[in-house]
């Protein structure tokens, strides 16, 4: 009579309590570790220029902006999007992790 | 009394639901080599205290001794090894699997010590013996679901018989039996008082209650009553001692008159059921009662009649004008309604409550405007509680808690609120106690008063003697005779029931 | 009307009073389990707000609603198969073929990047049709298979998830867009859509927070106070009795599909709006987040049972949790393994609930 997903579950309570105890644990100790190793990865795609390492900055606090160099051509800055159409603001609060493209002459 | 051969006792038993106190402070004993019955109203609590005796429910307070010994069973596995078996009311069998897969579920017998795989022989060696002991003609290989519900009732029995209890318990054991399997039935409760085992039998059945037990426990509103021997007992003692009035007849009094024929039904058959050409009138007011051994029709003729089952012939008139019933929601607007046989499966809707399970076929009855008005909601559910005198504390209970009786009457209730013509009802008094019949009997007479046709199929001979004003019999399948229900016998019914077997 | 609670909440109390040792301890125990996650998400908001008090800020707080708005409408959507017993994976990528359906009909005239660079940006009301449109007719496709072939959900709604990709997939393609992502969205729309309401000091509430509310009230009154609602839960608690008790089975279960659709409609518009650049990665696994509130929020894979308001507090909840972490600097690639987690909890406490019947 009572059906849907538990309409074929024979299990005693002990059993039930057990594996959702079990459960909620592994929630807690994700949570921890998690919170733990936090930090938000800023990379940076310099499409040709030297390379620039990731850093790792926490929730609202600013990226320091390096200048990559690329043979001949003259840097315009760091973009949020992959098509450099828009600009991120140097003093921005960081609040995800991201992917900075450099925008070439 | 010697407390000698005392193999059961329990004492004090408590047990709380949400809502509802099944149990109040019951005792009770049982000796070996004898039949103690358990009597009672719906939700009296003799289920009850049985499921807590066989570790399904908790009790909250009280002792249970076996053999003197304290007892706790956590689980039925623990009561079955503990030497305790049960015949449910409520049969909870796998029907997808095969009759010795459910006998032998929990305990397969392997094929030897060292190969831990289960023995399909061993299996049907031994369930051919057991059935062989208890002269059961039943093939161990049949899917459970092919089988009729009585048949199905007899493998639950062999199987509790199986387990080598030295207490069984039959809750309604003989609900689906006919007569012949009743006497078989008590032959084999005869050979366990022989063994030395305590019976312990649910039943509302009276005249079976005084023929075979030796010792009575009546119950009412949870609490234990009085415990006589059985022959200090009478069928009217019993009665009042479970309702606290007297009772002074059966079945209501006949006042109502039949009019023109309303139901006119030609050569009604099923494609995927056993029903072949079966042809009847009925009329305005009249109760047409449907007998007939297991498997006879009966059920499927009903089924048919409401749109539930496809039709491979057969015309249905409503007063003159052909109707289809092509589905429940046709015959639902034909002013028809079906109260099925098994309500657990295809009754009621368990995690709603029971004012959700009684309106849910008159929606639109309870609408006001696009929506759904809960004052007229719960006027019809209020009506529905009072007068079919339902037992619930309030109407927002599920309705999965409540006793089996009481769920039967809200299912009866939300058919009365559709105002049907015409009443199918497929044993609408199982489980039911006397005092319950008795109302439902009433109600059923009201509506032929009022004009209304009301067809029901039972398996108590009594009962559609005493309330119907014609029976047909179904045998095989097939419409094999009517009588009229004033001057017919049972052995009459049984005749016909009998005739194409 | 008080009266009466007042006298169940005491009689509550002196029947816990009444109780033996045992039973007071199951009773405990079951409270303890079935409130287990709103208890650890309560510890964890304390702790957020005690290490970055940020948390609690006006704008963080307007934040997590306008978060918890945009995320309703599929929640209210899935919860209906849920009821049904079922479920429906095709949720996330329908909004997301909704929200570059709108985007796409919506981009500013003269955008360089336009898909349809002939065609001026349509009136909205005739985009939130179409969307809605599409969703309806992914819900009657996913709710007619289920209905007439007795499918379970997950399958057909797996199929159908596996199809609107390739089909997000390929309309990214036409006109002149070649896969691209749609941005460059006219101010009609993103106007209409995150336009402010009204301002909180100077916090400004978004207009979707207003059109996600009145949407959650349509449907709190489409589930208690329509025949289809009722119809809806017998169907969920017991199919064959719902059928023989009259209901039309066979359109409920199409109905709440269909509905499903127009919410997973709905929601597209909105967040293709909101957030302003729709690719054919829009939508991923939307459903998980909708379908983990729905369980937090006791609409039971049981089915036949569930509440509006239960709903309201999962999405609520988990919205607080994720922008939370989002506080405790977790990006958002870890909390994937947080929401499987949340899943299976709010799942295992509601199994226990269905199961401790004794």
């Amino acid at each position: 009579m009572s059906g849907g997903l538990y309409k074929n579950i024979k299990m005693s309570l002990k059993t039930a309590n057990v594996i959702t105890l079990g459960l909620i644990t592994a929630l807690i100790i994700a949570f921890v570790l998690v919170v733990k190793s936090g930090g938000f990865i800023v990379s940076f795609d310099v499409n040709g220029g030297t390379d620039i390492e990731p850093v790792r900055v926490m929730h609202g606090e600013q990226v320091i902006l390096k200048t990559p160099t690329k043979q001949g051509r003259a840097f315009k800055g760091w973009y949020i999007d992959e098509d450099c159409t828009i600009l991120w603001q140097e003093n921005s609060p960081v609040t995800e992790s991201m992917t900075l493209y450099a925008k070439w002459e | 009394m010697s407390e000698n051969n005392v193999i059961l006792k329990m004492d004090n038993i408590e047990k709380v639901f949400p809502g509802v106190k099944a149990l109040d402070n019951v005792s009770l004993k049982v000796k070996a080599g004898t039949v103690h019955a358990l009597m009672g109203e719906n939700g009296a609590g003799k289920s009850t205290l049985m499921k807590c005796l066989f570790g399904v429910y908790r009790k909250d307070a009280g002792k249970i001794f076996l053999f003197n010994k304290e007892v706790d069973f956590k689980n039925s596995a623990e009561a079955l090894s503990g030497g305790i078996a049960m015949v449910h009311q409520e049969l909870n069998q796998a029907l997808k699997r095969n009759v010795m897969d459910n006998m032998w579920l929990g305990r397969f017998p392997k094929v030897s010590k060292w190969l831990p795989f289960t023995s399909e022989k061993k299996m049907q060696e031994q369930t051919r013996e057991i059935f062989k002991d208890l002269g059961l003609n039943i093939d161990p290989k049949t899917v459970m679901s092919r089988l009729s519900v009585s048949q199905r009732q007899m493998v639950e029995i062999a199987k509790a018989i199986s387990y080598d209890a030295k207490i069984i318990v039959f809750d309604e054991p003989t609900s689906s039996l006919n007569e012949k399997e009743v006497e078989h039935l008590f032959r084999i409760i005869d050979m366990l008082k022989k063994r030395g085992c305590g019976i312990i039998y649910i039943s509302h059945k009276m005249e079976e209650i005084l023929r075979i037990s030796d010792e009575v426990t009546v119950m009412r509103d949870g609490k234990h009553i009085a415990t006589k021997p059985a022959k200090e007992l009478t069928m009217n003692e019993i009665i009042k001692l479970m309702v606290g009035r007297e009772l002074t007849n059966r079945y209501p009094e006949k006042a109502h008159s039949i009019g023109d024929v309303l139901l006119e039904v030609d050569n009604l058959s099923s494609v995927y059921n056993n029903l072949n050409g079966v042809s009847f009138k009925a009329r305005e007011g009249e109760i047409l009662g449907i007998a007939g051994l297991d498997g006879s029709g009966r059920t499927e003729l009903l089924e048919n009649l409401f749109g539930l089952s496809t039709r491979k012939s057969g015309t249905i008139f409503l007063r003159g004008k052909q109707i289809s019933n092509k589905n429940p929601r046709d015959s639902i607007k034909n002013g028809f309604a079906l109260l099925t046989e098994e309500r657990r499966a295809t009754g009621i809707f368990g995690i709603l409550s029971i004012m959700e399970n009684t309106v849910v076929s008159s929606l639109k009855s309870v609408k006001k405007g696009p929506f759904i008005s809960k004052r007229k909601s719960r006027e019809n559910t209020d009506w529905c509680i009072n007068s079919l005198r339902i037992k619930t504390p309030s109407r927002e209970v599920k309705i999965r808690n409540l006793s089996g009786g009481n769920q039967q009457k809200v299912i009866l209730g939300r058919w009365l609120l559709t105002d049907p013509t015409v009443l199918l009802l497929d044993e609408s008094t199982r489980g039911i106690d006397v005092g319950a019949k008795y109302e439902i009997y009433q109600l059923i007479l009201n509506l032929a008063a009022k004009g209304k046709t009301v067809i029901m199929v039972s398996s108590e001979m009594p009962e559609l003697l005493g309330v119907c004003d014609r029976i047909l019999v179904m045998s095989g399948g097939k419409l094999a005779g009517q009588v009229d229900a004033k001057t017919a016998t049972q052995e009459d019914i049984m005749t016909l029931a009998a005739k194409y077997v | 009307m008080s009266d009466k609670n007042e006298a169940a909440r005491v009689g509550k109390l002196s029947k816990f009073k009444t109780l033996n040792p045992s039973d007071k301890r199951r009773y405990v125990t079951d409270l303890l389990f079935n409130n287990a996650m709103f208890i650890i998400i309560a510890i964890a908001i304390i702790y957020i707000a005690i290490r970055v008090p940020a948390f609690l800020s006006l704008s963080s707080v307007v934040n997590i609603i306008s978060l918890t708005a945009a995320r309703m409408p599929i929640a209210l959507g899935i919860a209906g198969a849920i009821v049904l017993t079922g479920t429906d994976i095709s949720a996330g990528r329908c909004v997301g073929l909704t929200a570059c359906v709108a985007a796409s009909l919506l981009q500013i005239t003269g955008y360089s990047k336009k898909m349809f660079p002939d065609l001026d940006p349509l009136p909205l009301w005739s985009v939130l049709l179409i969307v809605m449109a599409i969703g309806a007719v992914v819900g009657l496709v996913n709710g007619f298979f289920v209905a007439k072939f007795k499918l379970h959900p997950f399958i057909v709604t797996l199929s159908t998830q596996l199809i609107l990709f390739g089909s997000v997939l390929m309309y990214l393609m036409i006109g002149s867009n070649n896969g691209q992502t749609l941005s460059g969205l006219d101010s009609s729309y993103t106007d209409f859509v995150r336009g402010t309401l009204f301002k909180i000091g100077t916090v400004a509430v978004p207009n979707y927070v207003l059109y996600s509310a009145i949407l959650t009230a349509i449907i709190w009154v489409i589930w208690n106070k329509t025949e289809f609602g009722k119809n809806m839960f017998a169907v969920g608690s017991n199919e064959e009795a719902a059928n023989v008790s009259g209901v039309n089975v066979f359109r409920t279960i199409i109905l709440v599909f269909v509905l499903a659709g127009i919410m997973y409609g709905i929601t597209g518009f909105i967040e293709g709006a909101r957030i302003a650049s729709c690719s054919a990665n829009t939508g991923l696994n939307y459903e998980s987040d909708a379908i983990a509130a729905c369980v937090i929020g006791g609409v039971s894979f049981v089915g036949g049972t569930g509440k509006i308001s239960g709903i309201v507090t999962g999405v609520f909840l988990l919205q607080i949790i994720f922008v939370g972490l989002n506080f405790l600097s977790v990006s958002a690639n870890m909390l994937y393994i947080i929401k499987g987690l949340i899943i299976l909890v709010a799942c295992a406490i509601d199994m226990r609930k269905y199961l401790a019947r004794k």
